[in-house]
């Protein structure tokens, strides 16, 4: 029998651990685009890719999932990557912020919304070292597949006219000789899986950058299913070519009631735990405050990088993503 | 004019010469009147090869266990290995000879299986014909004997032979008291016997050419099983060689087709694949996991599961032209190769016939993982290799070795040789490799987009790749247009069937036998090119059931 401290640690780590997926997962929606043929993930004419020039030049549409995700922290000279959540610069904080201070982005960006950057430290401190990679292994092992449809990419260097949905796969992934998931293997789609377009979204310089839009992820743990809301979300990521995505963000708002619902399914015996994650949240919430002024949502933002994937026929066929 | 197919192997010896052989294959080549399709002429009269003593191959043994004794036993994990010879492992197994080690390793198997047999009382039933009344039943053993020695000696047993092996079964059912003991010992000899583990082709008076011998039925009956399903005949085709039926050519005919409609004819045609294609050698498939991070332990047997299951479809699900196994825009493929080929995968498990729709010059055997991993190096692409294989296993050139003591280390790459193109012709300033590399690497070029592990790449050291170059004189932009230029190759239609026909006989063709080849290769492509009706020529030929005088060559029991 497991010492009760033990499965407090564990309870802990599971929640944590959905916390921080929940901030990076999937988004909502997917559509592809009218204008656009399916072609099922399959690039129409990839292979007559065949010199610098014509490299630049795909079509349709691509899919990517995420083979990594870490958390993003604060550095150390106080810069914080993520995004602009709530469009306001307010280094110092305002009542619409619950009176936290945006950071600046490494790139010099100012108003980056992202306070879970700050709770990152805090948790690891508890002990919950592994959680990242727990996330890991979830992303290897199949329970969170995340993965980013991009429709109507024409070029990998500048479109002004995408189309960005997260969408969340399922099944036993192939994992390459770097242990990490292959390029080009095939997924189902979740029943439960995100389908809204996440609009506008272009390319710009080779950069993908898609959103605001809402979404709600759901993430297998343990075999506990999770949804985490993520509002204004946004999605940033370099676009290498049609085999893989890199630095790429993942942020938005995660509401406190999504975070209560996960703290209580998954630790529902625990209530310690569920008392932590309250004291850590309550007093970090920066975003959406109600009438009384209180925030309801935290900032947060993953980094992720990811390669290319594609949906079995029936799920590409079967959902038809709605914008 | 063909090309020689014997007198070739002279080269095999000639170190350095390459130069000499390669204007040969040159020439006929070029030779706009080799071999036009469809125009009769006179072939060499045929001049039957002496005969054989083939062992069974690994294959050969297996199927034999499995039709004979049933399915469901643990087969031997090693025999005596077969070694390739002319490229095939039939031909191998009947110029090899057995080490001690291996007859160690017959005899264990023989005892293997045998104990397995007499422990399942209901595979026991159902092989013997009769029910013993003991441990002793010196008639029931002798009735078990008779039929299933007949199975697996593809022959009668003498009176002699089957007394003696009664003789052991009696002697063990006396000592150790039951049936299932009797028959154990009764097969243990049956197993390990050189008329089981060897294919005697003795031959007979041929009453139809004077001077000439004919395989007996009983040995074509094998040659034809063997050929056709990979394992041993039927009963219903001992019988017919038992009754003499199958010296009638009509009805000779009936039973090649018959054995060809049958579902074991799959057994036989990848077999076929298997050792022409050098298949077997993807078991071994090993890349640099740090190089190739889509390589995993089981690839090699997915890439060779591809490419069985391609010409297996060509050759009897749709009984087509074999030219699309150059040609055609789809592959069967696991989720693993469909990974690899960036195409959407079917299932979660399993093969699929998909079209190719990513990579447009990914067209055929020439852009599958099969070919594109099996001639390379574990760390990266091989021009020379790619170009070999071409060489030595579509056209069934003669490919010497390299001069002992050359070196064949490439450059490491530098500012001004970077590529793979461009390192290989910098090692072609050596006048010594460039003797034979001018003929391999403008070939292996075709597949510099794949890399070493058949993955779709653009560049190579950051540089465009230029897949064009010539083969025998005909002109190719890349992969894709290689393979059309293959498959209309005169060389490509006669390689096929001289590598069946080598197959069919298990042993070495000989230069007797080139008129043969030369007219099965007419006939080959008269009939459109398919592989069913090339073997039921094979089968049908004087080459397959006629043989010279003399005692067997080759491999000794």
């Amino acid at each position: 029998m497991r010492e009760p401290c033990q499965v407090l640690r564990t309870r802990s780590l599971e929640v944590a651990f959905v916390l921080a997926t929940v901030t990076t997962a999937c988004g909502t929606a997917p559509a592809a685009s009218p204008q656009t043929a399916d072609t099922g993930g399959v690039p129409a004419d990839a292979g007559a890719k065949t010199d610098a020039a014509a490299a630049a030049k795909v079509v349709t549409r691509r899919l990517y999932v995420f083979d990594s995700v870490t958390f993003t922290r604060v550095q150390k000279d106080g810069k914080a990557p993520g995004f602009d959540v709530d469009g306001k610069v307010t280094p110092d904080g305002d009542a619409a912020s619950c009176g936290k201070g945006d950071f600046t982005a490494p790139d010099g960006q100012p108003g980056i919304d992202n306070q879970f950057a700050l709770l990152v430290p805090v948790i690891e401190k508890s002990g919950l070292q592994a959680f990242e990679g727990l996330l890991q292994a979830s992303i290897d092992n199949g329970g969170v597949l995340l993965m980013l449809q991009v429709d109507g990419l024409d070029s990998f260097v500048d479109d002004t006219d995408v189309k960005v949905t997260l969408r969340a796969g399922q099944g036993m992934p192939l994992l390459g000789t770097d242990k990490k998931l292959l390029s080009g293997q095939t997924f189902h789609l979740r029943s439960d899986s995100p389908e809204k377009v996440a609009a506008p979204a272009v390319v710009k310089g080779g950069t993908l950058d898609a959103g605001p839009f809402d979404v709600d992820v759901p993430v297998s743990v343990f075999g506990n299913l999770y949804v985490l809301e993520v509002r204004a979300a946004r999605v940033r990521a370099r676009l290498i070519d049609e085999r893989r995505i890199e630095a790429g963000l993942f942020g938005g708002g995660i509401t406190f009631s999504s975070i209560e619902k996960i703290a209580l399914t998954g630790a529902k015996d625990q209530p310690s735990i569920i008392e932590m994650v309250s004291v850590l949240v309550d007093g970090m919430g920066d975003l959406a405050p109600d009438a009384k002024g209180n925030c309801t949502q935290i900032s947060a933002a993953l980094a992720f990088s990811g390669v290319s994937a594609f949906l079995y026929a029936e799920e590409r066929a079967g959902k038809a993503p709605t914008p | 004019m063909a090309v020689p197919v014997r007198s070739t192997r002279a080269a095999d010896a000639i170190s350095g010469a390459c130069l000499a052989v390669w204007a040969a294959i040159a020439c006929a080549c070029s030779d706009p009147a080799a071999e036009p399709a469809g125009v009769a002429e006179a072939y060499p009269v045929l001049v039957p090869a002496p005969p054989a003593l083939p062992r069974l191959t690994r294959a050969h043994f297996d199927n034999t266990v499995v039709d004979v004794l049933g399915g469901g036993l643990t087969l031997p994990p090693q025999l005596e290995p077969d070694p390739p010879y002319d490229e095939l492992l039939a031909v191998g197994a009947s110029v090899a000879q057995v080490s001690p080690r291996g007859v160690e390793l017959y005899e264990d198997a023989a005892r293997s299986l045998a104990a397995q047999v007499a422990a399942e009382p209901a595979r026991l039933q159902a092989l013997l014909p009769c029910t013993p009344i003991g441990p002793e039943d010196a008639t029931c053993l002798g009735a078990f004997v008779a039929k299933v020695g007949r199975r697996l000696w593809r022959r009668p047993l003498t009176g002699a032979e089957t007394a003696a092996i009664v003789q052991t079964a009696l002697a063990a059912g006396k000592a150790l008291g039951t049936v299932a003991h009797a028959v154990q010992w009764a097969l243990v000899p049956l197993l390990q016997a050189p008329a089981f583990l060897y294919r005697v082709e003795r031959g007979e008076p041929d009453p139809s050419v004077q001077g000439g011998r004919r395989l007996t039925g009983l040995e074509r009956a094998g040659r034809l099983a063997f050929f056709v399903w990979n394992g041993p005949p039927d009963d219903a085709l001992l019988d017919a060689a038992a009754a003499g039926k199958l010296d009638d050519a009509q009805a000779w005919a009936a039973e090649v087709d018959r054995l060809l409609a049958a579902p074991k004819a799959r057994r036989g045609v990848r077999q076929f694949a298997l050792e022409w294609l050098q298949l077997h050698e993807l078991g071994a498939l090993n890349k640099d996991p740090k190089v190739y991070k889509h390589f995993s332990p089981d690839l090699g047997a997915s890439a060779r599961e591809e490419v069985l299951r391609r010409v297996e479809h060509i050759a009897l699900d749709q009984d087509g032209d074999l030219r699309q196994l150059l040609t055609s825009d789809h592959a069967f493929v696991d989720r693993r190769l469909a990974a690899i080929y960036e195409e959407p995968a079917v299932a979660d498990t399993g093969f699929a016939d998909i079209a190719l729709t990513v990579h447009p010059e990914r067209r055929g055997l020439l852009g599958t993982v099969a070919f594109l991993a099996l001639a390379s190096h574990p760390i990266s692409t091989s021009p020379t290799l790619r170009g070999m294989y071409v060489r030595k296993h579509l056209l069934c050139d003669i490919v010497p070795n390299p001069p002992a003591g050359l070196n064949t280390a490439l450059p490491e790459p530098s500012t001004t040789a970077k590529t793979m193109r461009e390192r290989l012709q910098a090692h072609m300033a050596v006048k010594s490799c460039a003797s034979c590399h001018k003929y391999l690497d403008p070939i292996g070029f075709a597949f510099e987009r794949f890399d070493g592990i058949g993955r779709w790449r653009a560049t190579d050291a950051g540089t465009p790749v230029d897949t064009s170059g010539r083969l025998d004189g005909a002109t190719f932009a890349d992969l894709a247009s290689l393979g059309a230029v293959i498959a209309q190759s005169p060389k490509f239609r006669r390689c096929v069937v001289q590598r069946l026909y080598a197959f069919a006989v298990a042993r070495p063709v000989t230069d007797g036998e080139a008129g043969e080849i030369d007219r099965l290769s007419d006939t080959f492509a008269s009939g459109g090119m398919r592989l069913r009706g090339l073997m039921r020529a094979v089968a049908r030929s004087d080459g397959f059931r006629r043989v010279g005088a003399g005692a067997p060559t080759g491999a000794t029991p």
